[in-house]
């Protein structure tokens, strides 16, 4: 799967759910994927390298903040943390996700029915 | 973190993103080696499931970047690369524009050091500097070629003072050179004598002490003395304990009150100690006019009222005392008029020249540019065929400009710096006022940086736009045939002709300067320079109070002057010529009834010893020259000029008439008649003049001017022991050739001539590589077809006179556009102007006549080698 065959999905999406499981507790880069890979029950197979961009991007915009710390396997990473206006972020984008899901069942369903 | 802090810190973002990918690889693998994989196959594995780690790492890090920045930085450093693939190309360019961006640098220097940086006193605005002007029928030309600016009389200096109401202060001035003596060799120092508001109106408190206040500046005030602060670093190495101690000027002694600051000074009177003028009401007042004075406005008050209110109290006084005043008006000037007044003219328009200067080399740069991006359009179809949007590629051009400018821009400071220091070197002191603050500031750098950007678009936009419209298509289809389209050729032919036409506005405007500077050193002088020396000298009040023993004193000098065995002969003059001043008064003829008072004739007065008019060479027309026998208990003798007889004794023998004087001596009678001299200044025509002897007016100041065999230069010393042998203390100042004295009259007409000069040089040669360049280039482009035409018979001299046709032809639209912008231009030069005309036939016709055959030079070269062309080798060659 390519960067932009995933973006063609949704822009965002992945930011979201990063955020997502950040909420449940701090964790590092790869933690945050297996987290992700492992609930998604492996529908969602992501090139586990695109998680960096999407992080650098939450980190720009301030809704995670990162600091040095203690891997489980002991090694030396940066543990990422969802800040304040990050779960505020998480909030606004669920909701409108949700009235988009919504409105593409709309759509759908006269079709399958 | 702040963006900039970003970027500061990419490379350590980078190294730590790279580490923290390789943990995730890692433990990735670790992973995979518990499920049971071998570590090898699990490193591959965890690889390929993260993904091209490189493009991670890229869009992490573009995340942050600005991508604008990014962006322009990669096209300039392709732009870099670029330029250095085409070293010629780039060096012309580069070279072309420090000239223009070089010459406007160094105009701008100056004018900021001269009218643009503050006067160096608080609320310099409000202060202002009062003349008396005097009425028409007494005012010589002298005084003329001054603006009517006239010293003021302490009596009228008093009453204005008392009178008028814009003033929040008034101050008298009076240069007033001392001998400063006690502290090892006695010197000369320039001090002023002033009232005590001086320091106020000014607004400079003093470095150490205090100055002198109202109290001590009045008759028979004590004696105290302000100093400069490089007097008191040369005379008194900085020593603080100065402040109380006793220094002997003009022999008697002054108490030490303060120093002012560095710098602290008059634009236009240089000072290194400040005395009290100590004048006041009912003093037994000297009426003579000598005053400088100065003001400061009251709050809210422009000087245009200040000088109503000022005039106003002019004509009470010319009321009260006909005798000295009648119909004299005042003036009010501000001090920033007054210091920039005369050179801002000439600065502004060194500065329009320059400006022409710059557009020209930036036409030439375009037109390079053109040229260059003619050869390579087929690499700018390439890349836009190849998706690159119209603007990515006019941005690009645009950045390999930028380039250009700021290589330009850097040698033309450094171009700048090297050519100002040899000027002010070159400069005799205060022949520009302020010229002390030439410096590279910060607001010059910044005057240069925007001119870099500004030449950037005004020779980079044209080509960058005509070139991102190329169409990719059109262009790859051409083909190995590289055309040239007939839009660009008609903008490059038009670049010329503006090159051409703003260089012989330049031209003309150098050659009318050139021509006025030459009248002006080449009128008769009526005196020689050549041989004589001159020195000045101040006479201590203290020493030679008594008016006979002060004549007496310069006798004897000026006898051991002449014992010398090289000195064929010497004297003394009040003021020498040409350093601008001289003494007016006004004089009746004692055989005709006496006009009212106020109402007479003027003329310039110079005081002079027995032999001036030998040691000068000035021929004596009839009569004789003073001598031993005319004393101060003889009736005094008067030698007056040849306009002086045309204007007063025109058909009559002026010899043995008598005159009334409004001088110290009342009277006189007339003894010669000289020829005419220049006195005050080249430019202004002889005076009606009248002589009179220092043996009976002594003066307290005065110049030495001695003829020698030898070089004036050689004898100086001994002349200054003969000084020093008559009086140890006497102080000496200005020892220089008459031809330096002269030199310096003309020191600023010349810089004119001289800057303007060059700088149409620079823009003659400039637009001359300009012409030659296109016709260059349109024969090389046009190669092919002289190869065929020749191949099918067409004669090479005539293709030769064609491209000869094709330069000559943009030359005279040049010239035709040229010659109707300098007649609406140079009308701004007249008042520069000595004895020409703005429109002077002469000189515009010679410019003509150089700039067609520099015309017909710079298209001979390309039409040569069109008639060379080897119609096989080029019809071969694509």
């Amino acid at each position: 799967m390519t960067d932009e065959e995933q973006r063609s999905l949704f822009p965002g999406a992945l930011e979201m759910m990063v955020l997502q499981t950040l909420r449940l507790g701090p964790l590092h880069g790869y933690a945050v994927a297996q987290h992700i890979r492992q609930t998604s029950n492996d529908l969602l197979q992501i090139e586990e390298g695109t998680l960096y961009p999407a992080l650098q991007r939450l980190l720009r915009e301030g809704w995670v903040a990162a600091e040095w710390g203690i891997s489980p396997r002991n090694r030396k990473v940066r543990i990422y943390r969802i800040t304040s206006a990050g779960r505020k972020q998480l909030q606004r984008e669920v909701s409108s996700f949700e009235r988009m899901l919504t409105g593409i069942n709309r759509v759908m369903r006269p079709a399958e029915s | 973190m702040s963006r900039l802090g970003q970027i500061l810190h990419r490379r350590r973002l980078d190294s730590e993103l790279a580490g923290e990918i390789a943990v995730h690889i890692e433990e990735k693998a670790d992973e995979l080696v518990e499920a049971g994989m071998s570590r090898e196959k699990a490193l591959l594995a965890a690889r390929a499931q993260f993904g091209n780690s490189t493009a991670v790492l890229e869009q992490s890090r573009a995340v942050w970047s600005f991508a604008l920045v990014e962006s322009l930085l990669r096209d300039l450093r392709i732009s870099a690369r670029g330029l250095l693939r085409a070293p010629l190309f780039t060096a012309v360019a580069a070279a072309t524009l420090a000239l223009g961006i070089g010459a406007n640098a160094a105009i701008f220097s100056l004018i900021n050091a001269v009218l643009l940086r503050p006067l160096p006193f608080p609320q310099s605005d409000r202060i202002v500097v009062l003349w008396e002007r005097p009425p028409k029928t007494m005012s010589t030309a002298s005084l003329g070629s001054r603006n009517q600016q006239n010293p003021v009389s302490p009596v009228n200096f008093l009453d204005w003072r008392e009178r008028t109401r814009s003033f929040g202060g008034m101050a008298a001035i009076s240069s007033f050179p001392m001998g400063l003596s006690g502290f090892g060799e006695p010197r000369e120092v320039d001090a002023l004598q002033v009232s005590a508001a001086f320091f106020r109106i000014l607004g400079v408190a003093p470095l150490l002490g205090r100055a002198f206040d109202t109290s001590e500046d009045v008759p028979k005030g004590p004696h105290v003395a302000v100093l400069s602060f490089d007097l008191w670093q040369q005379q008194f190495g900085g020593d603080k304990s100065v402040i109380g101690r006793t220094v002997r000027l003009h022999d008697e002694p002054y108490t030490i009150l303060g120093v002012m600051p560095q710098r602290f000074d008059l634009p236009f009177e240089r000072a290194e100690i400040w005395v009290p003028i100590q004048i006041a009401p009912g003093m037994d007042s000297d009426e003579g006019r000598y005053l400088n004075v100065i003001a400061k406005l009251k709050p809210g008050v422009s000087v245009a009222q200040a000088q109503a209110d000022l005039s106003a109290v002019a004509r009470q006084i010319s009321g009260e005392r006909p005798y000295l005043s009648r119909d004299w008006d005042a003036r009010a000037v501000s001090l920033y008029e007054q210091t920039t007044g005369e050179v801002s003219t000439a600065l502004l328009l060194l500065f329009g020249a320059v400006t022409f200067v710059l557009l020209i080399a930036a036409g030439n740069v375009a037109n390079l540019l053109l040229m260059r991006g003619t050869g390579r359009q087929r690499e700018i179809a390439l890349r836009a065929a190849l998706g690159a949007s119209r603007s990515r590629i006019a941005i690009q051009l645009l950045a390999e400009s930028l380039l250009l400018s700021i290589a330009g821009g850097i040698l033309g400071i450094g171009l700048a710096f090297a050519g100002l220091r040899a000027l002010v070197v070159s400069l005799p002191a205060l022949a520009l006022p302020r010229i002390d603050g030439l410096q590279m500031d910060l607001r010059v750098l910044a005057f240069s940086a925007a001119l870099c950007l500004g030449a950037t678009f005004l020779f980079g936009l044209a080509p960058a736009l005509a070139f991102s419209r190329t169409n990719p298509d059109e262009a790859l289809k051409q083909g190995g045939f590289r055309g040239t389209s007939r839009g660009h050729r008609r903008v490059r032919g038009l670049l010329v002709v503006a090159e051409v036409a703003v260089s012989l506005v330049l031209l003309v405007g150098a050659g009318l300067l050139g021509r006025s500077f030459f009248n002006q050193t080449s009128v008769s002088r009526g005196f020689r320079t050549d041989h004589i020396l001159t020195m000045r000298m101040f006479f201590a009040p203290a020493r030679y109070y008594d008016d006979r023993r002060r004549a007496r004193y310069l006798d004897q000098i000026l006898a051991r002057v002449r014992a010398l065995p090289s000195v064929k002969a010497a004297s003394s003059a009040h003021f020498l010529p040409l350093v601008g001043v001289v003494s007016g008064s006004g004089f009746h003829r004692l055989d005709r009834p006496e006009p009212a008072p106020g109402t007479g004739p003027g003329a310039d007065f110079l005081i002079v010893s027995p032999q001036y008019f030998v040691t000068m060479g000035i021929p004596l027309l009839g009569g004789r020259d003073f001598d031993e026998h005319d004393t101060v208990s003889s009736e005094p003798g008067i030698v007056v000029n040849q306009t002086f007889v045309q204007r007063f004794f025109r058909g009559e023998d002026p010899i043995g008439k008598r005159l009334g004087l409004d001088w110290n001596v009342r009277h006189g009678v007339i003894i010669g008649v000289t020829a005419d001299t220049r006195q005050t200044d080249l430019k202004v025509d002889p005076q009606p003049t009248i002589f009179l002897n220092q043996a009976q007016t002594p003066m307290y100041f005065g110049a030495l001017v001695v003829r020698s065999a030898l070089p004036p230069a050689t004898v100086a010393s001994a002349v200054e022991q003969a000084v020093h042998a008559v009086d140890p203390d006497q102080a000496i100042s200005h020892v220089e050739s008459m031809e330096q004295v002269l030199s310096a009259s003309v020191a600023r007409p010349r810089l004119e001539s001289i800057l303007l000069g060059i700088f149409a040089g620079v823009a003659l040669l400039l637009a001359a590589i300009g012409l030659y360049g296109v016709l260059a280039y349109s024969v090389s482009q046009r190669t092919r077809e002289i190869g065929i035409r020749m191949a099918l018979g067409a004669n090479p001299a005539q293709l030769a006179r064609g491209i000869v046709r094709d330069g000559l032809g943009l030359m005279l639209a040049g010239i035709i556009g040229g010659l109707a912008a300098s007649f609406a231009l140079t009308r701004l030069l007249r008042s520069l102007l000595y004895h020409i005309s703005p429109a002077d036939p002469l000189t515009i016709a010679a410019v003509c006549a150089l700039l067609l055959v520099v015309g017909l030079f710079a298209s001979w070269l390309p039409a040569r080698r069109a008639a060379a062309v080897d119609p096989v080798g080029s019809l071969r060659m694509e």
